[in-house]
């Protein structure tokens, strides 16, 4: 049943409109182990059983495993192969992951050589990540806050955050979540004095107490009202979507609605709900056999929420979002 | 998108200003889930005592939008005042700080570092005052979960706060309120991050910023010349308190005289407000100091009691006002408590 709805709704203009660029969809949140590449791999699964071209990317620079996820062994190709030139087009290291429409690009295995990509490389790579002739890209980023995870999120046009219901997963879904709304501004400002505004409300523990993009807001009204009035329409711009992962109670069911209206009320950021995906064993089960969830056990409960995922993502990208950070660099 | 400070009630709850009685009602419910004691979607996110805040705003709103009749003044008095009701307080405060600003402004800084001054500064005053020293209060407070207490815990604080000097406004003091689980998790991913990001450097694109700019990959920026110390010392040059007693010593001839008090002394709503000007506040500057709403004030000082908060609630709020003008507390709640019920049983 959602597989129709997905059918109906795949993004079908991607195609048909000549030239329309790829949609990058960013899978992170700042914590490890906390699904974000069992959601890329099966999302990719759900749209290209769909009839839509996908292309997964493990831009877990370092710590990549995309691939098992797929029941996949280690490809010979990796994204490293591309950044380090090795390999001369983003295509050479596109491989085939048995599911028809669906390619991956495995992550850099040479963590030395990968991990700490420049910032002229990466922008190099994203832009030819943009280029590939495919619907809809997703992309799997590694954990934490590092200005190289925000970048590649803020280059996607969808940006899902994932999240599990415990303590230090919300609070590093939150800190990505103002961090990368921080680091957006930080690209778009180009004026110094207010850059160093920004650079001191990164830091959690700044001398000028700003907490939130909130504070901020207000701080730079006051230098400059109308750049304040800017910020605020950044704000409203900036669009992150929720998941919610391994739940267990009828209580973590209602998070992802408490998640994203606390988000809202304290943040000023309109975090998008999408849906949430139970915790079940069927996920390691399928792990250890070394299968794709989607594929192995396509009647579970998990699949059938990946399936309602992956329908609001569609959803989405109908819309046709546009990172706002493709359109200046 | 606004801060809930400066939402309006309908924004507060999260409707359309048309919205029905079921729907408002539904919404309620779920901020009440959402914000309450038991939730985790706040963990990480608010201090406790905005939290307190936050509930009690929702409460407030409820309270007025859930009846007909006091929904219906509240819109006209939100069309009156132009939408922007629960704005007043940020722009009265402005010229105070603008003020503030220009004593503070040593005149041989450079720019980049006076920015960061002054932007500390400028949030130091817009910040909500009471999200500082309350913490341990309403905590415990909350735990108990009793309306009355939480109520009287969290203006005691208040009120306790004002009376301090401004030396709870100094950054390590807001370092403290954050919980402990967060600092533990928060240091090494920032370290983490922090080397990780300095490798990044593109030596070649960011010459001059190697050293001070870690992790900086953007474009290359003008030099700064600004060191941490200096930075510091300008830091304890904040003295926000001080420049708020300053600003009052200055205006204080032009002021009215505070009413009289003696045994016949009436404590009503027109005694706040004698006493409110004889102090030079706005109703704006009295409801950002509060945080009251200044729909609130304004009913309590005209005695327009049928559109208050609950009672437990008014009593908070009276401590506190009295505190700031300079009245009796005691005397201030018992007559307006008195006035109220009066008010009721007609
Ligand atoms: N809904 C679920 N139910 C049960 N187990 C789950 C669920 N989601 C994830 N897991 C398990 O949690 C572990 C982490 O999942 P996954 O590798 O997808 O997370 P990740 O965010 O990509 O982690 P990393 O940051 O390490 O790449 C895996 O062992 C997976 O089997
Ligand atoms: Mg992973």
């Amino acid at each position: 049943m959602n597989q129709e709805t997905m059918t109906e709704l795949r993004v079908p203009q991607v195609r048909e409109e000549e030239k329309r660029e790829t949609f990058i969809v960013a899978i992170g949140g700042g914590k490890g182990g906390i699904g974000k590449s069992l959601l890329t791999a099966n999302l990719g699964i759900s749209f290209a059983q769909s009839r839509m071209k996908v292309v997964l990317v493990d831009a877990d620079l370092g710590g990549s495993n995309l691939h098992t996820c797929l029941g996949m062994d280690l490809p010979e190709a990796s994204l490293g192969d591309f950044v380090n030139r090795r390999a001369e087009k983003i295509e050479d290291v596109i491989v085939e992951t048995g599911v028809a429409g669906l390619g991956l690009i495995s992550g850099a295995e040479d963590y030395l050589g990968s991990a700490n990509i420049k910032y002229t490389q990466k922008i190099r790579l994203l832009k030819q990540i943009r280029k590939i002739d495919t619907d809809v890209i997703i992309m799997d980023l590694g954990s934490g806050t590092s200005f190289n995870m925000l970048d590649f999120f803020l280059y996607s046009d969808l940006g899902i955050v994932t999240m599990i219901p415990e303590p230090t997963s919300l609070e590093n879904s939150y800190r990505f979540i103002r961090s990368a709304f921080y680091r957006l501004l930080r690209h778009l400002e180009k004026s110094l004095p207010f850059r160093k505004v920004i650079d001191e409300a990164m830091d959690p523990h700044n001398e000028t107490g700003i907490r939130t993009p909130h504070d901020l807001v207000r701080v730079v009204a006051k230098m400059d009202p109308e750049r304040g009035e800017q910020y605020r329409a950044y704000m409203d711009t900036f669009r992150p979507l929720l998941v919610i992962n391994q739940v267990r109670s009828v209580d973590d069911e209602e998070l992802g609605v408490a998640v994203s209206t606390a988000c809202r009320k304290y943040l000023g950021i309109d975090l998008d709900y999408l849906g949430y995906i139970n915790y079940d064993d069927v996920v390691w089960k399928t792990a250890r056999s070394r299968a794709a969830l989607l594929r192995q056990e396509p009647d579970s409960a998990v699949a059938k929420s990946i399936w309602e995922i992956a329908v609001q993502v569609a959803v989405r990208l109908r819309e046709n979002p546009s990172s706002t950070l493709k359109k200046i660099l | 998108m606004r801060d809930f400070r400066e939402q309006n009630f309908y924004e507060l709850l999260e409707v359309k200003p048309h919205v029905s009685q079921p729907d408002l009602e539904r919404s309620y419910q779920r901020l009440k889930r959402f914000f309450g004691s038991r939730s985790v979607a706040t963990y990480a996110l608010f201090q406790p005592d905005e939290l307190v805040l936050l509930r009690r705003r929702i409460e407030d709103a409820y309270r007025i939008l859930s009846d007909p009749e006091r929904r219906q003044r509240y819109n006209s008095e939100l069309e009156r005042m132009d939408g922007k009701l629960e704005l007043a307080g940020t722009a009265a405060e402005d010229s105070a700080v603008d003020e503030a600003e220009a004593e503070a402004q040593p005149a041989s800084i450079g720019e980049s570092h006076y920015t960061l001054h002054e932007a500390g500064n400028v949030f130091r005053r817009l910040t909500d005052e009471a999200r500082q020293n309350i913490e341990r209060k309403a905590g415990t407070q909350e735990g108990r979960g009793e309306a009355e207490d939480l109520a009287a815990g969290v203006f005691d604080s208040l009120a306790n706060k004002e009376g301090q000097a401004g030396n709870d406004l100094e950054p390590d003091a807001i370092d403290q309120n954050i919980p402990v689980e967060s600092e533990e998790v928060a240091t090494p991913e920032a370290e983490q991050t922090a080397a990780a990001e300095s490798d990044l450097e593109p030596v070649d694109e960011l010459p001059a910023e190697a050293d001070t700019e870690a992790g900086d990959d953007l474009e290359p920026l003008e030099s700064d010349e600004s060191g941490p110390d200096e930075l510091e010392v300008l830091g304890e040059e904040d003295l926000s308190a001080q420049g708020d007693e300053k600003v009052a010593a200055e205006e204080k001839p032009i002021l009215p005289p505070m009413p009289e008090i003696n045994e016949q002394t009436i404590y009503n709503g027109e005694l706040l407000r004698q006493a409110r000007e004889a102090k030079g506040f706005s109703l704006e500057k009295l409801a950002d100091k509060t945080k009251i709403s200044i729909y609130f004030l304004r009913n309590l000082e005209n005695e327009v009691f049928d559109d208050l908060p609950a009672l437990v609630y008014v009593r908070g709020y009276l401590k506190f006002i009295a505190q700031l003008l300079g009245l009796d507390k005691e005397a201030t709640v018992k007559g307006l408590t008195e006035r109220i019920n009066q008010a009721s049983n007609k």
